[in-house]
């Protein structure tokens, strides 16, 4: 898990590329690493999903891109450009082609402006004149679902929550962002509206030719929307790759843990997989070596001792892992996750829980699969180890002897139950990976960089001052309490991400519209 | 052990008065638990899941909001008084909440917390109480539950909080546990934990349970029976295989499609239900969902639908309720084939 390492990027091509990014933040405790050598590429037009579970630095890498928090160490190319080391001034510019929605919609937008001035609040602080930004105002409006006259002049606290994410997607959208970075932005809203608000992020990625990044801790939603997939635990990378690939044969064992733990719509069978053990450790005194060994089923001395590198494991997926799940050993883990499916789910785990860590993924294995090979009833915890072989060469070995094991299960999974002939390794899912990388080739970029450029000298006074005030200093005072994705910081660095200039140059002049309500 | 429900709720209704109108949180909302099962309530937020919690707990602010029937066995807890109630709770029917770090108290050490229901509605004494705290923390898998019973809230992690929270729900051996969101507040692998942790202790307990979740996930694989709320009226009940493999009303039903799955297909339209929940203060008469239905026609809202039977241990409220193939409809009777 532990993974650094950059056998998984994609050069030149890509539109954001994050290079062993770094942040820290000071706290009582001692210095957290909140993301700790982080290295990904995002490819024009595409979807790039990271997923983890709070505390796994998803968020701050977020933020980090759009330089809200301060990196501690790293390099971050957007378009070709290096922004980790871009001016303050830069970044307000820059700021306008990278775009950010976040989890809490209500409490990202300004309290005191109504909906058809927030959703411009950008173009205001480009200068755009008052005719522009209304016919933008009410042309963005009706795009985002809210063409209703109604809404134009309601304040953020009367809209529900799926309203006001409308909202700020509209406002990211005005500015015509290249770059669109979405936080947990449907994790707040109830299942009925999550699925309006994902379709429209899709609709309005293609209408917009976006570049999406987005960040959340549910996998069927992050499935839903991505192309590839980073997968972190703990400030690091485990694994990455297409996301087809990366759900349905996961080769880094959290990964695996990850999507067994993701509860079914389906009486029959509570989840796919056996129970992860422990908690996540403190990120103030992270494990050495691989971060996950401590819950990792897999584990040996190897992994506490060396932290391992990223490594491809199959064409188009990578997991930094010393003994990741080959194709065969994924095999070995379906029948154990058969075997709770009836509804002996509790006491099996109950049993596990008190057994030893690596003994809990050896039993089950033993008991599926009796008939059908000697050494696995001889010597249970040599199974998984026999299926481990790190290296993807040895992996159709591995797929060989599975074959066989695998047989007799009942073929629960549709996944692997394609996957049993031999001749697996090289081309284990049908589809053509590349192919769906290469994407729109032509970056759309410019007009708004130019149409920005023009007018950056006039709001440069405003800017600064907000910007000075604001998204350095809060960022870092707020989060201090890092690990979690610090939710409060996030509303007050939105309204500057998205209008630095109008929230220092306003308050004054909406005051009096404050009496209104 | 008598065959009669734990838990008979009967037309209860809870109104909270709010500065801009009464809002009707639940409506008329019946339905029974029996001994040692788990019954799983979902709706969306507003759905009245948790005020109907809340009311058959008896911890509505002002009593006077609710009406009908909570029969506890035998015992309506809406009209009893206030000490009797006192009685009840902790020690016959317990509660789990949604976010651990604000339901346990902050300043007192997890020993105490622990310990306080039993020494008080069974009369341990603090020695034997001490020893049943290890075995409780034991149990529901708190590791070095000597240190842990020295422990103030913040100095465990969720998980490890809504683990003391369950064992001290448990500490009395109720008789029903209600988990309200137990497990939103945690991440996955976590929630997981806690899931199989509520299921076991139900079942080897022989506990009756009513878990409450925004999220039909949680509720499939670990429930007997599924309720499923909108907007404050029970739209449909049954046993919970059959209200997930053939969901009737068609609100479940499109909840259960507009749920991401981990198998979703990449980029494919997600379905969506339509339209926002109707005004709590105001719901239109006949079906509430009526107004987001894609099958609505005017019957729908006059005179509107009963909960009626369908099918083996399934209720639903609807007029145009899905089909499965082994039914059809006729003339707005449903026909078993």
């Amino acid at each position: 898990m532990a993974g650094s390492g950059t056998a998984h990027l994609r050069g030149e091509e890509a539109l954001l590329s994050v290079r062993d990014l770094v942040v820290e933040y000071p706290t009582k405790g001692g210095v957290v690493q909140a993301v700790s050598k982080v290295s990904f590429d995002v490819l024009p037009g595409e979807t790039l999903g990271i997923v983890g579970e709070s505390g796994c630095g998803k968020s701050t890498t977020g933020r980090a891109v759009l330089r809200l928090d301060r990196l501690t160490a790293g390099q971050i190319d957007f378009a070709g450009e290096r922004i980790d080391e871009a001016s303050g001034k830069r970044m307000r510019e820059l700021r306008r082609s990278i775009q950010m929605i976040f989890q809490d919609p209500v409490a990202s937008l300004n309290p005191r402006r109504s909906v058809k001035d927030i959703v411009v609040e950008g173009l205001a602080v480009t200068g755009a004149p008052a005719a522009e930004r209304a016919s933008t105002s009410s042309s963005i409006l009706e795009q985002v679902g809210l063409g209703s006259e109604r809404f134009a002049d309601m304040m953020p606290r009367q809209l529900s929550g799926g309203q006001a994410q409308r909202v700020a997607i509209g406002r990211a959208l005005a500015l015509h962002p290249q770059l669109l970075i979405c936080d947990e932005p449907v994790s707040a809203l109830d299942v009925s509206v999550q699925a309006q608000i994902l379709n429209l992020i899709e609709e309005l990625k293609a209408q917009f030719n976006l570049t999406v990044v987005f960040i959340a801790h549910d996998l069927g939603v992050v499935r839903a929307v991505s192309d590839d997939v980073l997968v972190m635990y703990l400030g690091k990378v485990c694994e990455f790759g297409d996301a087809d690939m990366v759900y349905d044969q996961p080769a880094h064992p959290y990964t695996r843990a990850l999507l067994d733990s993701v509860p079914l719509t389906d009486a029959e069978r509570g989840f796919t997989g056996p129970a992860l053990e422990g908690d996540l450790p403190s990120p103030l005194s992270p494990p050495t070596g691989c971060r996950f060994r401590t819950r990792c089923p897999r584990a040996e001395e190897r992994c506490a001792a060396e932290e391992p590198e990223i490594q491809e494991i199959r064409p188009g997926q990578y997991a930094a892992c010393h003994f990741p799940l080959s194709l065969g050993a994924t095999v070995t883990l379906a029948p154990a996750a058969e075997e709770p499916a009836a509804e002996s789910t509790p006491e099996t785990t109950s049993e596990t829980e008190a057994a030893a860590v690596p003994a809990a993924a050896a039993e089950p294995a033993a008991t599926v699969e009796p008939a059908a090979t000697i050494e696995a009833r001889t010597d249970p915890v040599a199974v998984p180890a026999a299926l481990e072989k790190p290296a993807p060469t040895d992996e159709s070995a591995a797929g060989a002897k599975s074959a066989p094991l695998e047989k007799p299960a009942p073929a629960e999974k549709p996944a692997p139950a394609e996957k049993p002939s031999p001749a697996e390794k090289p081309a284990p899912v049908e589809e053509p990976v590349p192919a769906a990388k290469s994407v729109p080739a032509e970056a759309a970029v410019p007009a708004a960089a130019v149409a920005t450029a023009a007018v950056v000298e006039k709001s440069e006074s405003a800017g600064e001052a907000a910007a000075a005030t604001t998204s350095e200093p809060a960022a870092s005072a707020e989060d201090v309490v890092p690990a979690e994705d610090v939710v409060p910081a996030a509303p007050a660095a939105t309204a500057e991400a998205a209008k630095p200039a109008a929230a220092a140059a306003e308050p004054v002049k909406s005051e009096p519209a404050k009496s209104d309500i | 052990m008598s065959t009669e429900p734990v838990l008979q709720v009967r037309n209860l209704r809870a109104y909270i008065g709010t500065p801009r109108g009464v809002v009707r949180a639940v409506d008329d909302v019946s339905l029974d638990l029996d001994r040692g099962h788990a019954l799983g309530v979902v709706g969306e937020s507003g759905s009245g899941k948790s005020v109907m919690a809340r009311a058959i707990m008896g911890l509505m602010p002002g009593r006077s909001g609710c009406s009908g029937q909570v029969l506890f066995e035998g015992r309506d807890l809406l009209t009893l008084p206030r000490k009797q109630r006192a009685e009840i709770w902790g020690k016959h029917i317990a509660m789990v909440f949604q976010d651990p770090g604000r339901s346990l108290n902050p300043v007192v050490r997890v020993e105490r917390q622990l310990t306080e229901g039993m020494r008080k509605h069974l009369g341990v004494s603090r020695t034997e109480a001490h020893g049943r705290a290890l075995d409780l923390l034991q149990e529901v898998g708190v590791p070095d539950p000597e240190k842990r019973l020295r422990n103030y809230p913040h100095e465990l992690s969720g998980g490890m909080r809504q683990r003391v929270m369950i064992a001290t729900a448990l500490a009395c051996r109720p008789t029903l546990l209600i988990a309200d969101e137990p497990t939103t507040a945690l991440d996955v692998t976590v929630q997981r934990q806690i899931l199989d942790l509520l299921r076991r202790v139900q079942r080897s307990h022989g506990m009756s349970m009513i878990l409450i979740s925004h999220d039909l996930a949680i509720v499939a694989g670990r429930t007997d029976r599924t309720a499923v709320m909108y907007a404050g009226k029970l739209a449909e009940s049954g046993a919970t295989r059959e209200v997930f493999d053939a969901p009737r009303h068609r609100y479940t039903h499109a909840l259960l499609e507009a749920t991401p799955t981990i198998d979703h297909e990449r980029h494919a339209p997600m379905r969506l239900i339509t339209g926002s929940l109707p005004d709590p203060t105001a719901p239109p008469p006949g079906c509430r969902f009526a107004a987001r239905c894609s099958h609505a026609d005017a019957a729908c809202s006059d005179p509107g639908p009963q909960m009626v039977s369908i099918g083996t241990d399934h209720e639903v409220a609807c007029l145009s309720p899905v089909q499965t193939s082994t039914e059809q409809i006729t003339g707005g009777e449903l026909v078993g084939r």
